[in-house]
């Protein structure tokens, strides 16, 4: 008797198939899709490329930058890139929609140049991120002048010693 | 005659997998995809068939491995035309991980002409269920 009662009261219920390819389909928010990589956090320190387990990630170094190439056809979305990405430039969007005509697959990649900045001293190029990214997620807050005022290492030892000493070198 | 039956074949194509040695988990995906009401491809008149002389669409899962490529060819070949191919995963599209193995002869693209890739390790049975959609339409044009 209870599965004819089950089979009457499902009859008013509504269905429970996906209306997907006639209606937008919904997606968790934890879903990991492709992968993004903003250019202004990225340092093209290479870190995903060493761990990304299919090789769909590959570093290139310009004249302006180091460009980051993901390779999305050859991407497993392990998420394992944006997991040790030191200034959380990767990460894992929602976007699953990947499906494609073979002649574009090697079409499927996208491609970001983590650009250089000039030291304002001795106008070397240097790598640093253009926003306060490695400090906040190291210490918590932004700390550095190198935002506004990017110097390489040496020209930042010499701006110290000016500081303390008083003398100009 | 022939032509009359056209329009409603090219409603309902009927569907065919074929494991290149895949591990299981674009299977899986295909299955939930057919299987499960939640997802169910019938919507679109697919159908899975279990002979390769009734399919009108091929999914191949898997990166192809040595051994089985002579039976997955045979396969393949067993398939009428006109045909639309569906790389299911990355596996058949790039070799996944497992690429540079010495069992592997290589994307299936090299051996066997693919239409439509879907792409995910595994892809979810939305995305499956977009590619097919584009694979029934590509279907449309070549049966008509």
């Amino acid at each position: 008797m209870t599965f004819l009662t089950k089979i009457l009261s499902n009859l008013f219920k509504p269905t429970r198939t996906v209306a997907y390819p006639f209606a937008p389909a919904e997606t968790p928010d934890s879903y990991r899709g492709k992968v993004v990589i903003d250019p202004k956090r990225c340092v093209g320190c290479s870190t995903c490329a060493k761990v990304c387990v299919s090789d769909a990630i590959k570093l290139t170094e310009l004249e302006e930058g180091v460009e980051v190439m993901v390779w999305h056809a050859k991407c497993t979305f392990c998420g394992l890139c944006a997991y040790y990405c030191p200034t959380e430039a990767m990460t894992m969007s929602n976007e699953w929609q990947l499906s494609h005509a073979n002649e574009k697959k090697y079409a499927i990649a996208d491609a970001i140049v983590a650009g250089y900045r000039i030291c304002v001293d001795c106008k070397e190029r240097l790598m640093v991120p253009q926003e306060d990214v490695i400090s906040t997620s190291i210490i918590g807050h932004a700390r550095s002048t190198q935002n506004d005022e990017p110097r390489c290492e040496q020209c930042r030892r010499i701006q110290k010693a000016r500081q303390i000493t008083g003398v100009h070198l | 005659m022939l032509k009359k039956f056209i329009p409603s074949a090219a409603r309902s194509p009927w569907l065919y997998r074929i494991n290149a040695g895949s591990c299981n988990g674009c299977d899986v995906e295909l299955a939930t995809t057919a299987l499960i009401p939640r997802y169910d491809v019938e919507r679109l008149g697919c159908k899975y068939c279990g002979s390769p002389k009734h399919a009108d669409i091929v999914l191949i899962t898997g990166l192809m491995t040595k051994s089985l490529y002579s039976k997955v060819m045979r396969l393949y070949e067993e398939v009428p035309e006109p045909k639309v191919t569906v790389a299911v995963g990355i596996c058949p599209v790039t070799g996944c991980v497992y690429a540079d193995s010495y069992q592997v002869v290589g994307p299936v693209d090299k051996h066997i002409p693919i239409d439509i890739n879907i792409l995910g390790c595994p892809p979810r049975p939305q995305a499956i269920i977009a590619g097919l959609a584009d694979a029934i339409n590509l279907w449309k044009e070549r049966i008509s």
